[in-house]
């Protein structure tokens, strides 16, 4: 912290550096916060520190192993990235994905965006110094990571994904296990939904904290439940009809003063409307096969999006008829939600700027995309492997 | 979109499928197609930045509701530059930053030219995205 100088109500101005690695982060990214007494007056912000050259690797590595790397960009969205890829390979291809299959991505990431949204009410509660909210909303995600390693066998990393279906079928038996666990949960949202709305506390400590207006959220180019949070209806799942969407009446859960209380509100109102959609989905899963054949990809491109719990994902895919991607971009909606932190930062008390940084649920693994784990050794990648992939 | 982009600019190429559509342009038409779009109320989605071989492209992409609209530009591998398209898209910046770092594309106008990702002490004079 330096003292650059005084202001003329003898406040001294500050720069405050947070991060990359301080308590109120979740995860690493660098702000430089100017500070009049208490006040933030501006902000800067550097990323780059989970920057793993994904991108690149994703053009040096055959194709049937992408899957599985793209899946590894992010450990709380590790279905979407990977079901945006196989649409977009699906889509150059001209694949037919069995109904069934529709169904069980569609299962899958909704369930990830249950637990993706609880563990944020929990994240945000502690934030605020509510232990009690974090405590109790993660003991209910782990009844859907349960459920996730039930379905697939893993809690994480679910491998559900493959270009022509999935790999992953569901018993009559799992359904209706899961139909139980959902109807668990729907019982726990409608209580962290009133522990977290009815809660003075929380309305007096985060009400017209971190405000982003509606015309900036549309300037900056906001996402997700972080610009719904300011009154933009849009959601990809209900423009974009992909996987299993189009077969179900969903609305773009808003709110409108775009401060941390409506960011809560549009995702404990998504986390309620997932699990009814999750409920929806299992009782109408289609009969039939859940893969098809496929034969060589041909060259083409295709970009698309799908909503990853953060908001709108996009992957850019191009084909040149080999066993390599010409090129893999991918638009994590994190990026897309950061430049709206300025607005939201400026004009805030310093003491609010944990629970702002965590209000738009930001994921750097995601937005960064070096470090490799071999053997159980931590190796640091050079610029000449990451350039030739030989890693 | 109610009009096409194609009424409006010359396109050397463009290709639609589903919801999906590319216009290929050139450079010195990248402003005037940028102003249609911001018109129909098109939003910067994001812009990739691709290395060709023989050249490089940059890769514009826009929402239009459901629709994502593609324009694409082709640049020498040598000295590339395009000009900054945050006078139309504010949102564009982040990922004009990206092309800066990771394929050392010169942007012309760029309000904050620091590249995104890497590191400050990152010199390799070959960025990470091209093809060595």
């Amino acid at each position: 912290m330096t003292v650059a100088e005084v202001n003329d109500r003898g406040f001294a101005k500050l720069k405050v550096p947070i991060g990359p690695s301080h308590p109120a982060l979740e995860e690493p990214a660098r702000f430089l916060f100017d500070v009049e007494g208490e006040k933030v007056v501006d902000v800067d912000y550097e990323i780059g520190y989970n920057h793993r050259s994904i991108e690149r690797l994703c053009q040096e590595r055959p194709m049937p192993k992408i899957v599985y790397l793209v899946e590894r960009i992010c450990g709380i969205c590790s279905h979407a990235h990977p079901l945006n890829h196989v649409e977009r390979v699906e889509d150059i291809a001209d694949i037919e994905v069995p109904e069934r299959a529709k169904y069980i991505r569609t299962i899958y990431a909704e369930l990830e965006r249950i637990h993706s949204h609880m563990l944020w009410a929990g994240i945000a509660g502690e934030e605020i110094g509510y232990h009690t909210l974090f405590m109790y909303t993660w003991r209910e995600r782990e009844k859907v990571m349960d459920l996730f390693e039930m379905l697939s066998g893993n809690r994480v990393m679910h491998g559900c994904n493959q270009i022509g279906g999935v790999k992953w079928n569901i018993s009559d038996e799992q359904a209706r296990s899961a139909l139980g666990v959902l109807g668990y949960l729907d019982t726990a949202a409608d209580k962290i939904t009133k522990s977290v709305l009815k809660d003075s506390s929380i309305a007096e400590r985060c009400k017209g904290v971190g405000c982003l207006s509606k015309e900036d959220a549309i300037r900056l180019g906001a996402v997700g439940p972080n610009a719904r949070a300011s009154g933009v209806a849009e959601d990809t799942r209900v423009m974009c009809k992909y996987a299993a969407y189009g077969d179900f009446d969903l609305e773009p859960q808003i709110a409108k003063d775009g401060d941390v209380v409506a960011q809560a509100l549009v995702r404990l109102a998504e986390l309620k409307q997932s699990i009814g959609l999750t409920k929806e989905l299992i009782e109408n899963l289609p009969d039939g096969p859940i893969q098809v054949e496929y034969g060589e990809i041909p060259p083409g491109r295709s970009v698309g999006r799908v909503e990853a719990p953060r908001g709108e994902l996009i992957h850019y895919t191009e084909t040149n008829g080999t066993r390599f991607f010409e090129r893999i971009k991918i638009r994590s909606p994190t990026l897309a939600n950061i430049p709206s932190y300025v607005p939201k930062f400026i004009g805030c008390q310093v003491a609010d700027i944990p629970i702002i940084a965590a209000s738009i649920d930001p994921c750097f693994s995601c937005t960064d995309r070096m470090t490799v784990i071999k053997d159980g050794k931590r190796k640091i990648v050079s610029a000449q492997e990451l350039k030739t992939g030989r890693i | 979109m109610k009009r096409s982009l194609e009424d409006v600019v010359q396109v050397m190429e463009s290709s639609h499928k589903g919801l999906n559509s590319y216009y290929r342009v050139a450079l010195d038409n990248l402003d005037a197609a940028l102003a249609f779009l911001k018109q129909e109320g098109a939003r910067v989605a994001t812009i990739t930045g691709k290395d060709a071989r023989d050249h490089l492209e940059v890769l514009y992409h826009f929402a239009v509701s459901a629709e994502l609209h593609t324009v694409i530009v082709d640049l020498p591998y040598d000295a590339p530059s395009v000009p900054t398209i945050t006078n139309h898209f504010v949102a564009a910046v982040l990922y004009e930053r990206e092309l800066i770092g990771l394929l050392g594309i010169n942007v012309i106008g760029i309000p904050d030219s620091r590249p995104l990702e890497l590191p400050p002490k990152y010199t390799d004079p070959t960025p990470p995205l091209r093809r060595v």
